[in-house]
């Protein structure tokens, strides 16, 4: 029962929380100046007026609120985009989505195995020239931008070899494009690189706490191998913590890839979004928007909920 | 048994993999290409819109120039038009009545006939108020009779006097005789349409390859959104024999040009469009360089609402005086054949007698770079107000691509002349159109890009009601002026009344400080001939293409 109530609470602030930053959606891109129809171009008063009649818009505000936001919570339609013309966003969402779903997979995986291979050995070998490269690379994996890595490794890995030193550009590394594996490879490493640096700098932390607590202490007593000290008993316990954030760091990486959608022509969200923005494509906006926030909500609500069952002492306190 | 189940799986990762890399090939190699007449370009950008009678922008007027033909159609020289789907167009005596006769063996891609009924709907749909269409306005600038009327909701479709008489013969009336007419006959907004098409796919027509039915001389056979397009050559075209390219494709749509430079310095592509940057690059690299003027004018637009800085003559012919257009051009720009411009209308626009150009017909002309005759303005505006200094100004420009560094290099420049403070406002897309709309400007950077090959096209821009007029210049004389040309029947007068208009508009009233004419530079593999770079319709057009053997 205790149970079933906290997982009903976790429910509704969810459902709260998309509904708010709907409408706090649906209000900021009304506020921003120009609307999908100002153009370089301005349209002559009658078309616009026309326009503006057959989509909606010369409705009261509050009434287009109202109508979109019915749609969007009743019948889980976005409309459809004022920039490419009879695409349903629902549809741009389902063609799109995927993309940016496998790679952001791509690179947390990667990013996570990476990394937890860099944080166990940093731990080990603490304050080690090791620890402290790991340590290093940490700083800049999460000071530099994500696409600065996506440019050089564009340049110096994928153009470099073919026009310096005549590797056959059909076998080598794409320089752009999405349809086979060779394409993770760039724009899922340059991606991977942040993740990389969070998931080495927490495995690293937990592993040291847990290396000093008694259990550890008993087995090493007991003389347990370093090897099934480290995978059965340290890492088994530090691993909870990782897995509880990598659901918002895929989200996180997802949402963060528009500039390397852009730079590898990865038909993802990102230049989705990128587009919808520049050209106040409010259906876009707000369906890519609320799609990937609830995304990101039901990841942590999911978290939540596994944990409450995992663990009584969350559920009373919340 | 442990490791067992390792092997498996690794196995089965690698066939996965394997079996990804199959699907989706890597393309064609530049030497495939060749040997099967196939072109790769980057096309940047996904198209807004293949719908030829919703088409407002030049992505997607691209590939709806090789997937469609209208009545006439570009000359392998780009600068003429010929009859395209009608083998013939006949004048009446007085110019205000065309008859296009459609070709018998005019095919759609499905194989049926193409009809006058086509070009009909076609028309109907493009003054339609429900379909409101951005581009209805061309039928009025193309003084088809009836257009204004039925898009203002006063007069039904059929008034409109654009009629098939019989299945191949298709009628157009004018209210005036509009010189270029022909020319718009080439726009897609005039390209047939089907109707069975247009009803069977309802909201959905258009959006992807089955939904798209052309008559021209490439059809759609390939569209991933977002990431791929591929039109192929299409046997059903009347002209196929003279096709000699068999495929058009843009393997990704890349909007980043150093990406997309990477693309073809790696032999993915045959063409794409370089910036500032690329373009010194691509001739350290020594590749294959062109560069085409574009269509495009910039010029500066000054607020001259009441009791703004440049509602004041003086200001203003001080600002025409100033610039400095060659360093700008040389300088900051710096793409080859981009060049100043002294005038509203860019030098490929055609003049009154036939060979001539607009520019080679008007006398407007003043020393580049003048700051003595623009200090002189400041001085007199100076006197004239009571002032001792020139008010602070604002330049409003976007943060697009080279934005800031444009807005800067003005900023600085136009310090030394008017001696004041002059500040930068940089704001995103929107915003600066909005605010150029309310008037919240005192300069801004701005061009426009010809719809069709009119010098009208930037006449009119200046009237007191064209909504582009953001300047709020409003000057009845200048309206008289441009509404005579409207109305005159001789091609080589109207052009005469237009050069006035311009020598008026620039000269007497400096409604608009012209700036440049730009270029764009691009690479193409070597081999790649015959394609054309046009200021209106398709571009680039790979009509008569082809790759040199």
């Amino acid at each position: 029962m205790v149970l079933f109530r906290y997982i009903m609470r976790r429910m509704v602030l969810a459902i709260a929380t998309i509904f708010t930053l709907a409408t706090l959606t649906f209000f900021l891109t009304r506020i921003a100046p120009g609307d999908p129809f100002t153009k370089t171009k301005e349209i002559p008063a009658e078309t616009m007026a026309n326009l503006r009649a057959k989509y909606g818009l010369d409705q009261h505000i509050m009434v287009q609120y109202g109508i979109q936001m019915k749609q969007i919570f009743f019948h889980f339609d976005f409309g459809t985009s004022f920039r490419t013309i009879g695409r349903d966003v629902n549809t741009i969402i389902e063609e799109q989505f995927p993309v940016s779903a496998k790679l952001g997979v791509f690179a947390v995986a990667l990013g996570t195995i990476i990394g937890m291979g860099l944080g166990i050995i940093a731990a080990l070998y603490r304050n080690s020239v090791i620890d402290r490269f790991a340590m290093l690379l940490c700083v800049l994996g999460l000071a530099l931008p994500g696409f600065l890595f996506s440019y050089l490794f564009q340049y110096f890995i994928a153009v470099v070899p073919v026009t310096q030193f005549n590797m056959n550009p059909d076998t080598w590394v794409p320089a752009v494009g999405w349809g086979t594996w060779k394409h993770y490879l760039l724009p899922g490493i340059s991606l991977s690189l942040g993740v990389v640096a969070t998931i080495t700098r927490m495995t690293r932390s937990q592993m040291v706490d847990v290396q000093f607590s008694d259990y550890v202490k008993t087995a090493k007593a007991k003389g347990v191998s370093t090897a099934r000290l480290v995978v059965v008993h340290e890492l088994r316990n530090a691993i909870l913590p990782i897995l509880t954030i990598l659901g918002p760091l895929l989200v996180g990486t997802m949402m963060g890839a528009l500039i390397t959608e852009n730079i590898f022509g990865i038909p993802g969200l990102g230049r989705v979004i990128l587009n919808a923005v520049v050209n106040s494509d409010y259906n876009v906006i707000m369906g890519v928007t609320i799609f990937e926030g609830a995304f990101l909500v039901l990841i942590i609500l999911a978290t939540d909920i596994l944990y409450g069952i995992i663990d009584p002492r969350i559920r009373v306190s919340a | 048994m442990r490791s067992g189940i390792l092997i498996k799986s690794m196995l089965t990762g690698a066939f996965i993999l394997s079996s990804l890399s199959q699907a989706a090939g890597a393309g064609l190699s530049q030497e495939q290409r060749k040997k099967a007449g196939e072109i790769y370009l980057n096309m940047g950008d996904e198209p807004p819109s293949m719908d030829p009678t919703k088409q407002a922008d030049s992505l997607s007027g691209m590939w709806l120039g090789h997937l469609y033909e209208g009545l006439m159609t570009p000359d392998k020289s780009g600068k003429k038009y010929i009859p395209g789907t009608a083998e013939s167009m006949h004048v009446s005596a007085d110019n205000k009545t065309y008859t296009f006769k459609i070709r018998k063996n005019a095919k759609w891609h499905d194989g049926k006939p193409v009809t006058a009924q086509d070009f009909e709907y076609a028309f109907r749909r493009l003054v339609d108020p429900k379909f409101a269409s951005e581009y209805s306005f061309i039928a009025v600038t193309a003084q088809i009779v009836g257009a204004e009327e039925i898009i203002q909701g006063k007069k039904p479709l059929t008034e409109l006097g654009a009629r098939a008489l019989d299945t191949h013969t298709f009628e157009v009336k004018l209210k005036n005789a509009v010189p270029f007419f022909p020319s718009l006959m080439a726009f897609s907004v005039f390209f047939p349409v089907r109707k069975d098409i247009v009803e069977k796919f309802g909201d959905k027509f258009a959006t992807n390859s089955d939904s798209i039915i052309g008559n021209g001389p490439f059809k759609l056979t390939k569209w991933v959104h977002e990431a791929s397009m591929r039109a192929e050559k299409s046997s059903t075209y009347w002209n196929a024999g003279d096709v000699k390219i068999n495929a058009i494709e843009a393997p990704v749509l890349l909007k980043d040009p150093g990406a997309a430079y990477s693309q073809f310095a790696t032999g993915g592509l045959d063409m794409t469009g370089l910036d500032r940057d690329r373009l010194k690059i691509a001739q350290q690299d020594k590749r294959s360089i062109g560069n085409y003027q574009d269509g495009s004018v910039f010029w500066l637009e000054m607020n001259q609402r009441k009791s703004a800085l440049f509602s004041n003559i003086k200001m203003r012919q001080a600002l025409r005086f100033a610039l400095n257009r060659s360093e700008l051009v040389n300088k900051v720009l710096a793409v080859p054949g981009t060049k100043p411009a002294f005038g509203l209308v860019p030098e490929y626009m055609p003049g009154g007698k036939p060979g001539s150009t607009f520019r080679k017909e008007s006398s407007i002309k003043w020393k580049d770079n003048d700051s003595t005759t623009a200090k002189k303005f400041i001085s007199e505006y100076l006197a004239e107000t009571k002032q001792t200094k020139v008010p602070a100004f604002t330049i409003l420009g976007d943060d697009g691509t080279n934005g800031k560094m444009q807005a800067e290099y003005l900023q600085s420049f136009l310090k030394k002349v008017f001696d004041t403070e002059i500040k930068i406002d940089l704001v995103p897309f929107k915003t600066r159109l909005q605010r150029m709309r309310d008037g919240q400007f005192d300069i801004v950077w701005a061009g426009w890009g010809p719809d069709y090959l009119d010098s009208m096209t930037f006449m009119d821009l200046f009237m007191s009601n064209n909504e582009n007029n953001h300047g709020e210049f409003k000057d009845a004389k200048f309206d008289k002026m441009i509404v005579a040309a409207q109305q005159e029947a001789d091609a080589a007068k109207r052009i005469q009344l237009l050069v006035a208009a311009e020598k008026y508009l620039i000269d007497e009233q400096s409604a608009v400080v012209p700036y440049y004419q730009r270029a764009r530079a691009y690479v193409s593999s070597e081999g790649l001939q015959g394609f054309l770079r046009l200021q209106v319709g398709a571009d680039p057009n790979f009509r008569y293409a082809s790759w040199k053997k």
